[in-house]
């Protein structure tokens, strides 16, 4: 009886040590927010201001579509107040004076302003092409070589994050796209837009991160 | 009298071990309750679960661990990073919280290094 009471207890000594020794994990996939470049929660307001720009359109207002383009998409994604101002630029180099950016805002505590430098240009870029010999015959005096032309733009975007209560450059990133169009009839605005597009997926990228599947280890022990 | 007290010690000896039992139980069993609910999508509960894990066994470096996890999947990357730090101090050698530690930081480094190499390409 003794013999078997001794075994019974070194048996359940024996089962909780092997229950406590192994480890269990178990493998999940988590969709994982990316971590932004910057955080914007603790910040109440972003005030985008106008931008920089090197050279003018014509028939184009390259700042106001700018600055109401940044200042509508961000407001989807940015939990706080949206606005926008419009500033005097007189150099490039405006972003490095801090005094400009403390007196801009009557409030500036909680606020971040949004600018920085841009320049859209677009040129026609024409080629003499080899003729396709398929196509139908013109008769004998068919040149056998063509112009081709294309339009293309090129948008460059610096972004800066100011903060307007010490003046200091939060963030800062260069962005350039370019594109060519078949037909000189593209319009710059369509052009700026789809420009615009494809810099705004990688800045959102910097400023709200993106998600991504990612895998972890859970333990249940 | 002899016999007595050794049968005294040994009830000390196993009330304790059974209370001290009890708490480890109720940390794991809300550990792998967290776990079920992580699976079914119910990350607030899960944290819940660990945070109760936590409080019945303050040295679980499974709810520490888990706890990361959650925070990471809600974008609390600072609060991530302490918890995986905490379970890999009660257990460095950890393969598991070392895995998660590793891909947490690289998440966190990778746009703050992008923004770095932005601002050395433009020197």
């Amino acid at each position: 009886m003794k013999k078997n009471s001794g075994f019974l207890i070194l048996a359940i000594l024996a089962a909780l040590a092997v229950s406590c020794a192994t480890e269990s994990s178990v493998k999940v996939k988590v969709v994982i927010p990316g971590s932004p470049a910057v955080r914007l929660d603790p910040y109440r307001e972003i005030v985008v201001a106008a931008f920089w720009q090197e050279t003018e359109l014509k028939d184009f207002n390259l700042n106001q579509a700018l600055v109401n383009y940044l200042r509508d998409e961000i407001e989807h994604q940015f939990k706080g107040k949206l606005s926008s101002k419009t500033i005097s630029w007189e150099n490039a180099q405006m972003t490095e004076n801090k005094d400009f950016w403390k007196q801009l805002l009557p409030e500036p505590q909680g606020c971040l302003i949004l600018t920085g430098k841009a320049q859209f240009t677009q040129d026609v870029r024409k080629a003499l092409l080899a003729k396709d010999r398929r196509a139908i015959d013109d008769g004998p005096f068919t040149p056998e070589k063509a112009w081709a032309a294309r339009k293309s733009f090129s948008l460059k975007l610096g972004i800066y994050l100011i903060k307007p209560d010490t003046g200091e450059v939060l963030f800062q990133r260069d962005f350039q796209e370019a594109m060519d169009y078949e037909g000189q009839k593209q319009m710059a605005e369509f052009a700026f837009f789809d420009l615009l597009q494809k810099i705004k997926l990688k800045l959102f990228r910097l400023l709200f991160g993106s998600e991504k599947i990612q895998e972890r280890y859970l333990l249940s022990r | 009298m002899r016999k007595n007290l050794v049968a005294a010690l040994a009830l000390i000896c196993l009330s304790s071990a059974f209370f001290a039992g009890c708490g480890a139980f109720r940390s794991a069993d809300q550990l792998k309750f967290g776990v079920w609910a992580s699976e079914k999508n119910l990350w607030d509960e899960a944290i819940f679960r660990w945070k109760k894990a936590l409080a019945a066994n303050p040295k679980s470096v499974g709810a520490h661990n888990n706890l990361a996890v959650a925070y990471e999947k809600k974008g609390l990357f600072e609060e991530a990073l302490k918890e995986y730090e905490l379970a890999l101090k009660l257990d460095p050698e950890n393969t598991y919280v070392k895995s998660n530690y590793k891909n947490c930081q690289e998440n966190i480094q990778a746009p703050k290094k992008e923004t770095k190499d932005n601002k050395d390409e433009k020197k």
